[in-house]
């Protein structure tokens, strides 16, 4: 039964993504005062990709039609390490989050050289700025989550929240605080949102991601906008699953269960309007200053990691 | 060791610049073999013989300075011949100016051997000692890992760009030493062996990929017949089985999982993070921030690569040489591709390597057991491999239809490989971040026309000099030559003088055995 659970929070995971990614433009646009999009329209964009044919340069190699399976396939396993709707999950019981960090740094290392694949100089843009921020956000990252993860003595995803289903919100340390802000700053920068990335722009100036995925056409560009999707919202639920799991089911019985999802979706929809208002109301930044953001990161999850030892 | 490998870096003929940096290599090589020796003949009036069960005896029962000394000595001497910063300097210099095998062979092996000495010393004769040692080890790591990854992301000669990779890996190494000192020192035991067994594992995996990018890099120069990543490009296409090996290569350097770099980083990731437990307050703390250290140098060791490889390998061919280059005799794919399936079996079943590495350093480390959630690494990386490689060919099996076009040119007729990021500007975001690591010494001139407004010639240089060379080696360097300027007014050519001091000798010499 757990097994099964676990299994159905991973695809869900994978599911609901691009819908998480169709509120959060529909929110952002009425905020703008827009009327937005349907909250459907990446799935019909996902599909309609899907339908059409796959335009590859004439100087890529068979690496430019890889990068986009493999990111797609370490962003899927990767979204099994994280414990949605209990406290435990498919790999994440006896993997741990050094393995689900490394694991999204793999995709992204084949979509970099993925870009630079196609031979034209944007591709390199993207991949030489996307290099920039992911090597930044990979030390508060992992450190945001070391600080937890001492605190609950355990490296496992599905061992943090299980020990912090133990605690009482308000036994929350400074720990927290400062590691949910580190943390925060990071998937802002790994998911490439406002303020580091604008996921809306085609200017070639301004645009990390998409211009690292220019020259990807059809099929491989719905796996690459398919597991950035699932990247947004696995970021989200990792957030959730570490700082609040309050509300997910401890016994496997169909009440608690419809308990663990209404709570989940309401804490996935506080994270899509926070991103709704924050992306309306901040300017993206000048790329020289994110690794300033980032710096902000780091400086937090030291922080968070020399409180660990100060605090106990 | 040192003369056979000065001997096989001439093969390829002993041009200037190649003596002189030979002259370095060797020059550091002593000095720090030097040092080794001086740390035996401490061992001497304590031990009967030169033996290790001698020196294991005789250490116990040594004053703590004395230890202190040894361990300084050894760190040091092995120190200059690992490679670690700021003694690193002969290591750019000597490896790339040896031929390919042997740059492979000098890092995947030469280097090892010291630190299988520091091992040897630090852990077994000295068993090792007070906290310091460990912090001191570890700021070594630290230092090294983070400066040897940036200086390589500077550069593009692909042989010194894998030299300073050398210096990032030992690194990483040094750290994991470090925190097994650390925790030693605490009584942490099996944790302590658990950062051996971390050290050790990544000093096996540096051996593997590190020779398999060595010879990689002699394949490229073979068959493209340079080494500079500048002149590369669409590699894979023309090189497959090179082009495949090197890529696994590169995923394991850059400790990305499914490969064994990641393992052994993994481990040190764990050891980090059980000091957060340990009740010593500055080890509680400086060990989980090592962590970000670490991954940082993951951080940038992958950028690095994906420079590499991006560059070397794929996108358009930027030079003649590149556009015809040819796979290489089967005999050097073999070699390459045996290295680079070690890599994946290691990195997805890393169980078989773990049990004889457990049992290895309860040499060292006495009566540790690994702790028991070393081997659910073990467990979980079939697990995730299966499932990746599941996806992966699902995805292939459902691949569309596709059309082979011209690469997207903004409307202009067509794009050429000059209009693709180069290795320099690939990197340019790292270097501007970091930039006071690089300090490099630009010359613009800029030669204008008449009108003042159109520069009729620009004229840029740009020279990188590591900042030790310039900090820390050429003031010692000056200071000695300074000195033997000084010295020189004793030789005066005048045979009386040396009459003289020949005289004055015989007087001291007497004067002193009599009131001796």
């Amino acid at each position: 039964m757990t097994q099964a659970l676990n299994v159905f929070q991973a695809v869900l995971l994978v599911l609901i993504a691009p819908l998480l990614r169709g509120v959060i433009g529909r929110w952002k646009a009425r905020i703008q005062n827009r009327r937005g999009a349907s909250v459907w329209r990446p799935y019909a964009d996902l599909l309609k990709l899907f339908r059409k044919e796959d335009l590859v340069p004439t100087t890529a190699s068979g690496l430019f039609r890889l990068a986009p399976v493999v990111l797609f396939a370490v962003t899927v396993a990767a979204a099994g390490f994280v414990p949605v709707l209990q406290g435990s999950a498919l790999l994440g019981t006896t993997g741990d989050f050094i393995l689900l960090v490394y694991l999204l740094a793999l995709g992204r290392f084949f979509l970099v050289l993925g870009a630079m694949d196609g031979g034209s100089s944007f591709g390199g843009m993207g991949a030489s700025r996307e290099a920039l921020v992911s090597t930044l956000a990979e030390a508060p990252l992992l450190l945001g989550l070391a600080a937890v993860a001492i605190l609950a003595r355990t490296a496992s995803l599905a061992g943090i929240v299980q020990w912090t289903l133990r605690q009482d919100f308000f036994e929350l340390s400074a720990v927290h605080a400062l590691a949910f802000a580190a943390l925060a700053f990071v998937a802002i920068a790994e998911t490439g949102r406002i303020p580091v990335d604008n996921p809306a722009t085609h200017l070639e100036l301004t645009m990390i991601h998409e211009a690292m995925v220019l020259e990807y056409s059809g099929p491989s560009l719905a796996l690459i906008e398919w597991a950035s999707a699932i990247k947004l919202s696995l970021m989200a639920a990792l957030l959730i699953a570490v700082f609040a799991p309050w509300g997910m089911a401890t016994t496997a019985t169909g009440a608690s269960l419809a308990v663990a999802t209404a709570a989940y979706l309401a804490k996935l929809a506080v994270v899509a309007a926070a991103v709704a208002v924050l992306e309306s109301s901040v300017a993206k930044l000048r790329m020289y200053l994110v690794p300033d953001f980032l710096g902000v990161a780091s400086a937090l999850a030291i922080l968070a990691v020399v409180f660990t030892a100060l605090m106990r | 060791m040192t003369l056979f490998s000065a001997g096989l870096i001439l093969i390829e003929g002993d041009a200037g610049q190649r003596r002189h940096n030979v002259f370095i290599y060797l020059l550091m090589m002593h000095a720090g073999t030097a040092a080794v020796i001086a740390t035996f003949f401490l061992f001497l009036p304590h031990a009967p013989g030169l033996d290790f069960a001698a020196m294991r005896t005789a250490a116990i029962s040594m004053p703590p300075g004395l230890r202190a000394a040894i361990f300084l000595l050894a760190f040091v001497g092995f120190g200059t011949k690992a490679g670690i910063v700021p003694l690193h300097l002969w290591l750019p210099k000597a490896h790339p100016i040896a031929p390919s095998p042997v740059s492979a062979l000098m890092s995947g092996v030469m280097l090892k051997t010291a630190v299988y000495g520091f091992v040897r010393i630090a852990f077994d004769f000295l068993g090792s000692g007070p906290a310091w040692w460990g912090y001191l080890v570890l700021a070594a790591g630290a230092v090294s890992g983070v400066l040897g990854v940036l200086y390589a992301i500077g550069e593009h000669d692909l042989k010194r760009l894998l030299a300073y990779h050398s210096v990032e890996n030992i690194g990483i190494i040094y750290l994991g030493l470090g925190a097994s000192l650390v925790f030693a020192s605490q009584g942490a035991s099996s944790w302590a062996a658990l950062a051996l067994v971390a050290a050790l594992l990544h000093t096996i995996n540096h051996a593997l990929f590190k020779s398999a990018l060595f010879l990689g890099a002699g394949a490229i120069s073979d068959g493209a017949h340079t080494l500079d990543i500048e002149e590369l490009g669409g590699l894979l296409k023309r090189m497959p089985v090179t082009g495949t090996a090197f890529l696994i290569a590169c995923c394991a350097i850059s400790g990305l999982p499914l490969f064994n770099g990641f393992i052994s980083e993994w481990l040190t990731f764990r050891s980090f993070l059980a000091g957060g437990t340990l009740a010593d307050l500055p080890a509680a703390i400086v060990l989980p921030l090592m962590a970000g250290t670490l991954a940082l140098i993951g951080g940038l060791a992958a950028a690095c690569f994906a420079k590499v490889y991006g560059v070397a390998f794929l996108g358009r061919a930027r030079s003649e040489e590149a556009e015809h280059a040819r796979e290489v005799a089967p005999a050097m794919q073999a070699s390459m591709v045996v290295l680079a399936t070690a890599c994946v079996a290691i990195g997805i079943l890393p169980g078989f390597l773990l049990r004889p590495l457990g049992a290895a350093v309860q040499e060292f480390v006495k009566g540790a057991v690994l702790p028991v959630e070393t081997f659910s690494i073990a467990r979980i990386m079939p697990w995730v491999a299966l499932a990746v490689v599941a996806i992966i060919v699902l995805g292939r099996v459902i691949r569309g239809a596709t059309r082979v076009t011209r690469t997207w040119a903004c409307g202009m007729p067509a794009l050429d490989s000059r209009m693709q990021y180069t290795s320099t500007a690939f990197s340019k975001p790292l270097r501007k971040v970091f930039a006071r690591v690089y300090q490099p010494e630009r010359h613009v001139e800029v030669v204008s026309d008449t009108s003042g407004y159109f520069p009729a010639a620009i004229s840029y240089q740009s020279v990188r000099t590591t900042s030790f060379e310039r900090s820390l080696y050429r003031p010692a360097v000056d200071a000695i030559v300074a000195a033997a300027h000084r010295l020189r007014r004793l030789q005066t050519g005048n045979i009386q003088i040396y009459l003289l001091y020949i005289f004055l000798a015989l007087v001291t010499l007497l004067v002193f055995m009599r009131f001796l």
